[in-house]
């Protein structure tokens, strides 16, 4: 009796250790998604100069992608209030994408990747951004009776540019400064 | 030709349709770096920056127009739009931004350029036509989604911006309870016959809250796209006839 209970318990510690090793084995694939993921990201980029909505990226892709990024540790530190000035893109930067450091917003993170063509900043990519509220929708009591009042939803729509809340937050400057600290040539 | 570049803290991209465009872009790109040289209260040695250390510093023409439309949107927003901030500093940032568009704008067409489209931070100076030969298309950013465009305008002239969370924190908050965030609106954009009456007005707008749309009602010449926090949109009566989807 004493043997089949000392034999189950061996059979049940192999397969425990089995599941184990087949734990270690799954994750061992999962870290090598984050480099097809980046690749992802970047050929999908339509940039600022290119017709439709400007950071029109897959936001998950990014989002993969920079929160497993190794060379987000090696980027140079970030020099407060000199990402400001007009003469940063006059063609000193060495062609590449650029993956800045995920910044605090206080209410979120943001974090920017910068496309250089040609020595200059060709477009941004927002790979992060808060987003924390809820959309779902509720028609609240104090309706505005005489105006026109609509659910948003998206449009497939051909547009030369795009008006959005202000990109001028401090954090936006500084993920985008420390994306261009490594373009530097 | 389009371009993008840094200015101001932002991207700003500038198109100029036709000839001679590079001369335009280059043109106009100088004069947001002047500006920023000038007018940003991040620099020590901005003029802002010496109105602040110095409240007898005389201002130049350029600043004492700044702060004069900032004073007169003040009051004509009932004090919701204040570019002293609760330390007494002031921060004419608000007011900069779309002031800045508005005179590349003006420099373009004194420059003979017809064609244009001059977009810095999401406020955006148009004129006449884009590359196709069409009215130029402005899409609205959905405020939770940032890749998603929810509304369409399409203009051969004028301004538009929007204010909204992204800049909270920012330059935006009421100042009749600085304490208390903006909660009901997630976004507004005005669409105005220039851009620095677009930006001045949707700055105000969005620092009332649910109320702002109502303000632009009241306003000859603005229309308003608003949208709340719970996914609803509001608009001006005369919205919709700009709006395309």
């Amino acid at each position: 009796m004493k043997k089949y209970l000392t034999a189950g318990g061996l059979i049940l510690a192999s397969f425990v250790y089995a599941l184990f090793q087949q734990g270690n084995g799954a994750s061992a694939g999962l870290v090598a998604v984050p480099a097809p993921a980046t690749g992802t990201a970047t050929d999908t980029a339509i940039g600022l100069g290119q017709n439709g909505p400007p950071f029109a990226t897959t936001t998950q892709a990014g989002k993969s992608s920079s929160s497993k990024s190794s060379s987000s540790s090696d980027t140079p530190p970030i020099t407060r209030g000199t990402s400001g000035s007009g003469s940063v893109a006059t063609g000193q930067y060495k062609d590449g994408s650029y993956t800045g450091q995920p910044q605090n917003a206080y209410y979120g993170y943001v974090q920017v990747r910068a496309i250089v063509t040609g020595g200059r900043l060709a477009s941004i990519q927002i790979l992060e951004y808060p987003n924390d509220r809820s959309t779902s929708r509720y028609i609240n009591g104090q309706a505005l009776p005489y105006l026109m009042r609509e659910a948003v939803s998206a449009q497939n729509a051909n547009v030369d540019t795009v008006s959005g809340a202000s990109d001028t937050s401090a954090a936006f400057r500084e993920s985008l400064g420390s994306a261009l600290a490594q373009a530097k040539a | 030709m389009k371009e993008t570049r840094l200015s101001m803290g932002m991207p700003v991209s500038v198109e100029v349709v036709g000839d001679e465009a590079a001369r335009g872009v280059e043109a106009a790109f100088a004069y947001f770096t002047e500006i920023d040289r000038r007018f940003s209260p991040y620099r020590a040695d901005s003029e802002v920056a010496a109105l602040n250390r110095d409240p007898h510093h005389r201002p130049s023409a350029e600043l004492a127009e700044i702060l004069a439309l900032a004073e007169r949107t003040r009051a004509e927003s009932g004090g919701f739009f204040d570019i002293r901030r609760p330390d007494g500093r002031i921060d004419p940032s608000g007011i900069v931004k779309g002031w800045v568009i508005q005179k590349v704008a003006e420099t373009l067409t004194a420059y003979g350029y017809e064609d244009f489209c001059v977009d810095a931070g999401g406020d955006i100076a148009l004129s006449g036509k884009n590359a196709r030969g069409e009215s130029w298309r402005i899409g609205i950013r959905n405020p939770f989604r940032r890749e998603e465009v929810v509304r369409v305008v399409a203009s051969h002239g004028g301004g538009i911006a929007t204010s909204g969370s992204a800049a909270r924190g920012d330059h935006i908050y009421n100042p009749h309870k600085p304490e208390a965030p903006i909660r009901d609106v997630a976004s507004i954009t005005v669409v105005a016959e220039d851009v620095l009456t677009a930006d001045r007005y949707a700055t105000a707008a969005f620092a009332m809250g649910a109320d702002g749309i109502l303000f632009i009602e009241t306003i000859p010449g603005c229309e308003a796209y608003q949208i709340g926090q719970d996914g609803v949109a509001v608009m001006t009566s005369g919205f919709s006839a700009l709006a395309r989807a």
